[in-house]
């Protein structure tokens, strides 16, 4: 006799089902939300759960997710049930590690049909779960003041919205850095006791100096107080990436307008840099220098992303003269935001404080892109 | 044969997917004996009232990022609403009906999404009629699909939609109608 674990927070599905199920030959134990079901699944681990989406506190998707995780659990069927009804709903429940996805309302012989019917199907032994690496995306410029911070923050939050995880972003001005200040965060610790630690820091030191934002960003701020002499920097950055990249999905890093040993480790280990752009015929030239030199790191024209920032219809140069000048299409123009410096002096980012705004929008879209590209 | 229904919901409750600009709210409507289609239109209220809401983000529709057992949702800032054929109709209560031999097939844009469908219409399809001097804030689109202007791989069907006229940037229709079945 198989046992079916049934998770849903509405007393009277659950009698209904507990009925219907056990007149078919089946055990069955009930739950009644999301922590009583993983609890139970973990102490008996069933043959089969089936779990209702929409739950106070944890969600199916999440109990499905932690069922998969689990070596006691991950090997069982699972079925999702919902009210909602869209081809996203379904490729979201099959992400989350489900077998099955039906539709409410249902018929219970339906359901119990395709309980049979997954309970068939052969099954692998417990998946080992695998933590895919992070990527690392920079944003740089050599030419300084034209948003590249205020990008890097609002592209940072973009990916913790589109993962619905935490990502990590990295303040790598070691002379003046303002990410901090434009999360309206004031961390005790910051890139600075890294530097001091060396390229032996630890995980936990590191963890500790990892500032958290309500947005799902975890920010290691850049030294409070110029630093004007970092040597070894670029082996503590590396092993700060190395170390972030096994943590988070997306480590963003902002960097300094320079070429000096920590911004070198970072672009090095990047897997894509976001080469800044304006409309000016100063940031056109410096992006014309900066080229050759992120090609010199290792780089393919694939991994280096031309980025229009700040742009205006009166800008002087249109993005046709850049593409020509760099002979690299532009992947990304983010309009000029009136707003901007208003969400900055709030210490909100652009995309939290005006989200339908045409820039938080843009920068939204540049993260689609990058996690799309990422996905190939 | 009587058959039982799992996860139907209460008597008189609707479940319904809205769509604002920024936000997916899936919810339960008290219909009573109106449909969601009386509800949406009923100028007298501003507001309208629902239960077991589900909130997601439009980027990424799929993830739930908050859940509370009720909320009131403005009704001038529901760009759509995916709801079942029997509850994008007017009830029988209202003076006036829904119904018509002609379809059309139309392209409209709102704030965020762009949206296919059809429109039910007793004659020529009178475009300014249809968005400017209509009765209804939310008119019936048959057959509809809805895309994300911003992440166009994120779609919505549904049986029906009934899309908030006010909220319309572009209304384009099909040059020759079909004949209704």
């Amino acid at each position: 006799m198989s046992t079916v674990l049934i998770i849903d927070d509405d007393p009277s599905v659950l009698k209904l089902l507990d009925f219907a199920m056990s007149k078919a030959g089946f055990r069955v134990v009930l739950a009644g939300d999301g922590e009583e079901g993983l609890e139970k699944a973990q102490a008996n681990p069933p043959d089969l759960a089936i779990v209702d989406v929409m739950m106070p506190g944890l969600d199916g998707y999440e109990v499905c997710r932690r069922l998969r995780a689990d070596p006691r659990t991950a090997g069982m069927a699972i079925i999702v049930l919902t009210a909602r009804a869209q081809a996203v709903d379904r490729k979201v429940a099959l992400e989350a590690g489900a077998d099955e996805y039906l539709v409410k309302p249902i018929m219970p012989d339906e359901l119990i049909r395709l309980a049979r019917e997954v309970l068939a199907r052969p099954r692998a032994a417990a998946p080992l779960v695998e933590l895919p690496q992070g990527r690392v995306v920079t944003v740089f410029s050599l030419r300084g003041g034209i948003g590249v911070t205020s990008l890097a923050v609002n592209l940072a939050v973009a990916f913790a919205h589109l993962r619905q995880e935490e990502v990590s972003l990295l303040d790598l001005s070691l002379l003046a850095g303002h990410v901090a200040l434009m999360l309206n965060l004031q961390p005790q610790l910051t890139l600075a006791n890294l530097l001091e630690q060396g390229s032996e820091a630890e995980e936990e030191t590191l963890d500790r100096c990892l500032a958290r934002h309500s947005s799902g960003v975890r920010v290691l701020a850049a030294p409070p107080q110029p630093v004007t002499s970092a040597s070894g920097g670029g082996q503590v950055v590396k092993r700060i990436v190395s170390l972030l990249r096994g943590r988070f999905p997306y480590v963003v890093a902002d960097t300094a307008s320079t070429l000096d040993e920590v911004t070198t480790a970072v672009l090095t280990a990047s897997d894509l840099v976001l080469v800044i752009v304006a409309a000016e015929v100063q940031a056109l030239q410096t992006a014309i220098v900066s080229l050759p030199a992120l090609r010199a790191l290792g780089h393919e024209d694939d991994d280096l992303w031309l980025v229009l920032n700040q742009y205006t219809p009166k800008s002087p140069l249109p993005t046709q003269a850049a593409e020509k000048a760099l002979r690299r299409p532009v992947r990304a123009t983010i309009p000029y935001e009136p707003a901007l410096p208003q969400a900055i002096q709030r210490g909100v980012p652009l995309i939290l404080h005006q989200p339908t705004s045409p820039m938080a929008t843009a920068v939204a879209r540049l993260a689609y892109q990058i996690d799309k590209h990422f996905e190939k | 044969m009587k058959r039982t229904i799992v996860g139907a919901g209460p008597r008189g409750y609707a479940t319904v997917d809205f769509f604002t600009g920024d936000y997916r709210v899936s919810a339960q409507i008290n219909v009573r004996n109106r449909t969601v289609n009386d509800i949406l239109n009923d100028k007298r209220l501003s507001y309208i009232e629902v239960f077991d809401t589900y909130i997601s983000r439009i980027s990424q529709p799929g993830y739930i990022v908050g859940s509370h057992h009720v909320a009131l949702l403005r009704k001038d800032t529901i760009s759509f609403a995916i709801v079942p054929t029997g509850e994008s109709r007017p009830s029988g209560q209202r003076a006036y009906r829904y119904g018509g031999k002609l379809l059309y097939q139309v392209f409209l844009t709102l704030p965020a999404f762009e949206i296919q469908g059809k429109v039910h219409t007793t004659g020529k399809l009178d475009l300014y009629a249809f968005l400017a001097t209509n009765v209804d804030d939310f008119v019936i689109l048959t057959e509809p699909v809805a895309r994300v202007a911003n992440f166009p791989d994120n779609t919505f069907s549904g049986e029906a939609f009934l899309v908030n006229r006010l909220l319309v940037t572009m209304f384009c229709a099909s040059e020759q109608p079909e004949r209704a079945a």
